[in-house]
């Protein structure tokens, strides 16, 4: 399916399970060959989950940690990403839970409209300025949009499409089951489409 | 290939499962127009996750992390101690109690006066046990018979 946009350079499961085998008795290589692989997914998750201002850097490094100092209790049937992600979701809402802002500061700085940043969405190979326009507006309102879902929609939204979680995986992550995150993806996305349609040509 | 695109609720449903019936889904793939609306809406999406770290910037968060996880953690300790801590608290705590039971409540009151009414019958009780006393008290009259016998 298209709608995994951004997934890391695919590992073997067999290859991954031998990782997390030596990650998990201390093997420091081992440790940081599965971080550079799966890092991203802390990133991203701690970009779209935290609001404007909140030091992501930080965040990130205090997932990484987190993450590390639990290498002995993780399975290892349990995929890295998906575990990985629970726990940059779970810091996350720790971090908004400690300065109460869990659903009023916006996501991403700004978001402004004439700031969104580079486009896909424009026609190749020689983009109209007019659809330019119209396609930075649509992101800028998307991300707008995104900042305005309820937690639980906007952590499903962003483990699926900028964390590339399966579903499984996702439900796993955030320990609810397979149909209550198909339930707040499509309202996620109903609202997403929404708006992006509103301005796109 | 059915001839009707897309729906709202259809392309939500595509977008965010994958689930469609085959009939659909062969629609889809077969509609320009139908495609050319979900790879907009995809892009718009991936558009809006913004840029990735740079290389330097995840090497070093992730060498921090690492550098830390070497080290012991600092809360475990803190935790550790306050947890002996409390439980020599709880161990001492009725020990304490125990050897307190027993005690009869003490009044300062009570035992001056008593001191004061020993002393005032026999100031050299303080000094000596009462056998002692007693004995130097008799001595003189004993001596003064020894040395006049």
């Amino acid at each position: 399916m298209a709608s995994v946009l951004r997934t890391e350079p695919t590992v073997g499961p067999e290859d991954e399970r031998e990782l997390v085998r030596r990650a998990r008795s201390g093997d420091r290589d081992a440790v940081a060959a599965l971080l550079e692989r799966h890092e991203l997914v802390a990133w991203r998750v701690c970009r779209h989950l935290l609001p404007a201002g909140e030091d992501v850097e930080a965040a990130v490094q205090e997932t990484l940690l987190r993450a590390l100092r639990g290498l002995p209790k993780l399975a290892a049937e349990t995929g890295f990403a998906g575990w990985l992600a629970a726990i940059a979701v779970n810091h996350c809402r720790d971090r908004l839970r400690r300065r109460r802002l869990v659903s009023f500061l916006p996501l991403e700085g700004g978001a402004d409209e004439d700031d969104a940043g580079p486009v896909s969405v424009l026609p190749a190979p020689a983009p109209d300025p007019e659809r330019v326009s119209m396609a930075r507006q649509a992101v800028a309102r998307v991300r707008r949009e995104l900042s305005r879902l309820p937690r639980r929609q906007r952590e499903v939204f962003a483990l699926r499409f900028f964390v590339g979680l399966e579903l499984e995986a996702i439900a796993e992550a955030l320990a609810v089951d397979v149909g209550t995150v198909k339930t707040h993806l499509h309202r996620a996305v109903h609202r997403v489409r929404r708006v992006a349609e509103e301005a796109l040509p | 290939m059915t001839a009707w695109h897309l729906s709202d609720d259809e392309l939500d449903r595509l977008i965010a499962s994958g689930e469609l019936p085959p009939e659909r889904t062969e629609h889809v793939n077969g509609c320009l127009a139908c495609r050319r609306r979900r790879d907009g809406l995809l892009a718009v999406i991936e558009d809006a996750s913004g840029a990735d770290p740079g290389d330097q910037a995840r090497e070093r968060v992730r060498e921090v992390a690492l550098a830390e996880w070497g080290r012991p953690a600092p809360r475990f300790h803190r935790w550790w101690l306050a947890a002996a801590a409390a439980l020599l608290v709880a161990l001492l705590l009725p020990l304490t109690h125990r050897s307190r039971q027993p005690q009869v409540a003490f009044d300062p009151e009570a035992v001056l006066e008593e001191v004061d009414t020993i002393l005032a019958r026999d100031p050299l009780t303080v000094l000596a046990s009462e056998e002692v006393v007693e004995a130097v008290t008799s001595a003189p009259g004993q001596a003064t018979e020894g040395s006049t016998s």
